[in-house]
């Protein structure tokens, strides 16, 4: 697991740590058909992620059909400029 | 011609109310969210009496019409035609040959909300003058109309309201004072989104970014800023507003929710109509139906309350103007009260397989003893299919049970459904 990932992961269960046990939160799961992440949760999500790693999303283009693993996520982390 | 009325409506009205060019907070489209509030319309049938007609985008499974109908709810059936996403209910029931073949042959229209598309179709089908006027619904159900009532009624919970985003980054500051952390509405936000929650000067700057963008974009930011108070009841008061300008409470329920959304409307907890004796609580609804019959607005209304972990009664949260699920169900609790049951309207997300619907619930349902069925025992009442779609689907049910009884009844549907989902997976021959 990288840096990013493990980073986003942790950010990823203290969003869902009402509704989903932590061992749950794995790095392939996927987010929103596996966690079950509604658009509610999904925003606190990005907006805890735009802090840790200090980034800007383009909200305009996102939607949670973009949220997949954390895996995946976190590709798109380091694109929008996140450090490992 | 025959008093029949038509029934029909569009979840998610806010938006159709919303002006033109005015700021978003930041916010993920759910493309599976916009699908489901589309069938909520079916829900509606609990508006229908006898001889009445629901006109729905989707297909009615035939099943759930039987299940409703050994729950004694009987209805004629008109599919909508179909239209462009984003398209009213109303708009697409104005269209030909629905209005002159199927709408123009009621006596009246009960709408879920008063848009102008809404108030177009009354007019086509003759009924000009039977809704409020559309400028009048959109603005009694913004937010910024429930925060003036707040603020000229001198109730606690009064929102400070922003225009521009430096002034929100002020609000956001000083609200931050009060309890840590804030919240930041929309207001024409649509049920749980169009709020967001500030924990963190970082989060707040972003914000105010975000708008600032928007500024220089051309729009107009206006906000409600209000301190995020921790809470112990969430509940809703439901009016009727005559033409007069007479109303009357029909119920008060008792809300769940799952963050900002939805989750369960149901009767009112002995131990919360204690809290709200003697506080004044029927009064302020007096007062607030007064001063919306004043704007010009008749027919149902919803007043969102809740009670704070401290004790204070925040009397008006927000009004709308409109049917809205705790109605509804106050409809389908005065049949479950005559059986000695309650009836609560409950909405969660479950887990589907490939091929499971609404008709499959109800096999499972049923194969578990859990369906109702009518008269005075127990049992779930799935209200709509369209919103059941795999991989995830939002179960909307109501579960008439014996008082206190819900929470076993919604346990019992969660296990049957997740049994049932196990076994038609493992059904599946491997690829």
């Amino acid at each position: 697991m990288t840096e990013t990932e493990n980073r986003v992961k942790k950010v990823l269960a203290e969003v869902l740590h009402e509704v989903v046990p932590p061992e749950a939160v794995t790095v392939e799961a996927d987010m929103v058909q596996e966690l079950g992440m509604d658009s509610l949760q999904a925003i606190q999500f990005l907006l805890r992620i735009e802090d840790e790693f200090d980034i800007e999303l383009d909200y305009e283009n996102l939607s949670l059909d973009h949220l997949r693993s954390v895996r995946e996520f976190a590709v798109v982390v380091e694109a929008a400029g996140a450090t490992r | 011609m025959t008093d029949a009325a038509l029934v029909l409506g569009t979840f998610g009205a806010e938006q159709h109310w919303r002006p033109e060019g005015m700021a978003r907070l930041p916010g993920v489209r759910d493309p599976r969210a916009v699908a489901w509030v589309a069938a909520m319309d079916e829900l509606l049938v609990l508006l229908t009496r006898p001889g009445d007609t629901l006109a729905t985008r989707r297909p009615l499974s035939g099943a759930l019409r039987e299940v409703l109908a050994h729950a004694g709810i009987t209805f004629a059936h008109q599919l909508l035609p179909q239209g462009p996403a984003g398209a009213s209910a109303e708009a697409l029931a104005a269209e030909e040959p629905f209005l002159t073949g199927v709408a123009a042959g009621h006596h009246r229209l009960e709408p879920f909300a008063v848009l102008p598309d809404t108030v177009a179709l009354a007019q086509r089908m003759g009924l000009a003058g039977a809704l409020p006027a559309a400028d009048v619904a959109a603005r009694v159900n913004g937010k910024l109309w429930s925060n003036a009532c707040v603020r000229e009624l001198g109730l606690p919970g009064q929102a400070y309201e922003a225009r521009g985003s430096a002034e929100v980054a002020g609000l956001v500051e000083r609200a931050a004072r009060v309890t840590g952390a804030v919240l930041v509405k929309d207001p024409f936000g649509v049920a749980g989104q169009g709020t967001l929650e500030i924990g963190s000067a970082a989060t707040a700057a972003r914000l105010t970014r975000h708008l600032r963008r928007q500024e220089e974009a051309g729009c107009e930011v206006r906000l409600l800023v209000q301190p995020r108070w921790e809470r112990r009841w969430d509940f809703s008061a439901h009016l009727e507003i005559a033409r007069d300008g007479t109303a009357r409470v029909v119920g008060v329920q008792h809300l769940r929710n799952q963050g900002y959304r939805h989750a369960v409307s149901g009767p009112l907890p002995a131990a919360l109509a204690a809290e709200l004796r003697g506080q004044g609580y029927a009064a302020v609804l007096t007062a607030v139906a007064e001063r919306l019959a004043g704007e010009g607005w008749f027919g149902p209304v919803c007043v969102d309350s809740m009670v704070c972990a401290d004790g204070m009664l925040v009397p008006v949260l927000e009004v709308n103007a409109r049917q809205s699920l705790g109605r509804l169900n106050l409809r389908l609790n005065d049949v479950a009260g005559r059986r000695g049951l309650e009836s609560h309207l409950w909405q969660e997300e479950i887990a589907l397989a490939e091929g499971e619907g609404i008709d499959q619930v109800l096999a499972a349902l049923a194969g578990e003893g859990l369906l109702y069925t009518g008269g005075s025992e127990p049992g779930v009442l799935p209200l709509s299919g369209g919103c059941l779609t795999p991989p995830r689907g939002r179960l909307c049910c109501a579960v008439l049970c014996p008082p206190g009884a819900f929470d076993h009844w919604a346990q019992r549907v969660r296990r049957c459904l997740a049994t049932a989902r196990s076994a038609r997976t493992d059904r599946v021959p491997a690829r």
